[in-house]
């Protein structure tokens, strides 16, 4: 390989790293968000909650899961005059990042959604009845559903991975599209380097995932 | 004191509307135990949860200490209900927490002063017997282990009552019986009222001092303990006393139960008797139960004589209950 491949294939490397350490900062943050209005929103039959709280879940729910259906590569091209409008271009790395947040952010609302709801009742109820607010409610909840958040996302974040390859279709950059467009010119060496680092970083990511996941947990 | 006046628990349903509590009034003094028991699906999980406003009721209103729970905001009722401790069935503590965080928790709410916390953490964790658990896991508790840190939890911030919503029935017969001295003992420490809620009257007997029977969403009998062990009305309270199925079912001809507490215990009121009106009299079967302070017990016996009708008003004029158990199943008292 040569002194340029080997720093194209660094680049791409840091590239993906970016997108990846970016885009899951901001699926973190708006997955909890959301999660947490879903799960604060959500029908229960043990109280009665106004119709507007109903109606907020309802909305909720339907707008995450359809941004869930849409596939990536669409929603990237459908986004593009949001894009421009947020960063300015609609080429090159940080292009490819309202796509990246919009479509990983969704999946991890339905995760923390559903591994708050497994939290058994009675915990949230315990809390209720000492007199605990919403926001120490929340907290609690929060650290109780922490085994399950973290194995979620780590399971995001994997997906991730693949989603930044695809964008590397808009010039996003990136392992994966460096691999793929160096395997159309039959370049196999730079392609099989790269697709090894993406190996790795799933790799990693899964390990670090398992291990912190585990060792949080006490249940 | 607590009030609860006219109360309806209604849930909507496909069909017909289901009356979790169907027009339910009770008075709970402040410094009495009270028990409420029934089968499950009776209400008394959803009556209990009015007192604490976890539950809105669909019609009537719950008053704490006089206070009206409706017109309470969310932040009043908060505080309310850092009052009011509550112990729940499966325990309910925080798998993510340390037994010691997990009681932490309840004064940190309560707004404790820092320096305080511990030191009374450490005081409720002494009267539970968990001193030596402090640092370990609610997975590595025994149930037993874990009812105690939910007792711990409830009383840390020295609430005027505590719910007890089916505390003991998750637990061993053993384990629900030390549960069950464990909470007599801190009673004696912190005053306040226990709201007992269980299915197994033989334990509520033990710590209340008055029992409500509830069935189907309604209150069909409320009395002192003494007086539902020694004449249960309700079908009920009748199908829950285990003793009163036993003597049930020694039904026969001139056969008698004699019920009487501790007053009675140091005369001799059979020997008396027997003596007086010339009675032939042989025990079937007796019993006794503790009652809290009080003792209760159980006499069944054949009783013959011709003057049997003077004996029984004699024995019935010293305090001991007489009822007949006729060999078909008819409510008669001599």
């Amino acid at each position: 390989m040569t002194t340029y491949e080997i720093e194209q294939i660094q680049k791409a490397f840091v590239d993906t790293l970016y997108l990846l350490f970016i885009t899951g900062i901001f699926l973190t943050v708006i997955g909890l968000i959301l999660g947490f209005l879903l799960y604060f929103t959500r029908p229960d039959e043990r109280k009665q909650k106004p119709k507007i709280i109903h109606i907020i879940h309802f909305v909720l729910g339907g707008v995450i899961d359809i941004s869930r259906s849409i596939p990536f590569i669409i929603l990237m091209i459908m986004l593009i005059p949001v894009t421009v409008i947020i960063m300015g271009t609609m080429l090159g790395r940080d292009a490819a990042l309202p796509a990246l947040i919009i479509s990983a952010s969704p999946f991890y609302a339905r995760v923390v959604y559903n591994a708050l709801k497994d939290i058994p009742y009675g915990t949230h109820e315990a809390l209720e009845s000492m007199g605990a607010n919403k926001r120490v409610i929340a907290a609690m909840l929060l650290k109780e559903a922490l085994p399950s958040l973290i194995s979620g996302l780590t399971v995001a974040m994997v997906s991730l991975v693949g989603f930044i390859a695809a964008a590397g279709a808009v010039g996003a950059g990136g392992l994966g599209d460096l691999a793929r467009r160096r395997a159309l010119v039959m370049d196999y060496d730079v392609m099989y380097v790269s697709v090894g680092l993406l190996l790795v970083i799933v790799l990693v990511i899964q390990f670090l995932g398992d291990f912190i996941s585990k060792k949080v947990d006490h249940r | 004191m607590i009030q609860i006046e006219h109360v309806s628990q209604r849930y909507k349903q496909q069909k017909e509307d289901f009356y979790a509590l169907n027009d339910v009034s009770l008075r709970i003094d402040s410094h009495t135990n009270i028990g409420i028991v029934g089968y499950s699906g009776a209400g008394k999980s959803t009556l209990v949860r009015l007192i604490n406003g976890l539950i809105k009721p669909t019609q009537g209103g719950v008053y704490v200490d006089g206070i009206d729970l409706n017109t309470l905001t969310k932040k009043e009722l908060d505080r309310m209900r850092m009052k009011i401790g509550m112990v729940f069935q499966h325990f309910n503590l925080l798998s993510s927490q340390t037994v010691f965080n997990n009681v932490k928790i309840a004064l940190k709410i309560a707004g404790y002063e820092k320096d305080q916390i511990d030191a009374r953490v450490h005081e409720v964790l002494e009267m539970v017997g968990l001193s030596d658990k402090a640092m370990s896991y609610p997975r590595n508790l025994s149930g037993g282990e874990k009812q105690r840190v939910g007792i711990a939890r409830g009383i840390a911030n020295h609430p005027t009552y505590l719910l007890c919503d089916e505390m003991t029935s998750a637990l061993d017969h053993k384990t629900a019986k030390d549960i069950l001295a464990v909470l007599k003992e801190i009673q004696k420490k912190e005053k306040m009222s226990i709201i007992f809620i269980s299915h197994q009257l033989d334990m509520v007997r033990e710590i209340c001092d008055e029992i409500v029977v509830m069935e189907k969403g309604k209150i069909v009998e409320s009395k002192k303990t003494k007086d539902l062990f020694i004449e249960p009305k309700s079908h009920a309270a009748q199908s829950l006393i285990e003793s009163y199925q036993v003597i049930e079912s020694l039904r026969g001809s001139d056969r008698y139960v004699l019920t009487y507490t501790k007053d009675a215990l140091h005369q001799s009121i059979l020997s008396d008797a027997i003596k007086a009106f010339e009675i032939d009299l042989s025990i079937i079967y007796a019993l006794t139960l503790p009652m809290g302070l009080d003792t209760i017990g159980y006499l069944v016996v054949e009783m013959k004589g011709n003057r049997l009708q003077e004996a029984c008003e004699f024995i019935t004029s010293k305090e001991v209950h007489i009822r007949r158990l006729s060999e078909e199943k008819i409510y008669d008292n001599v």
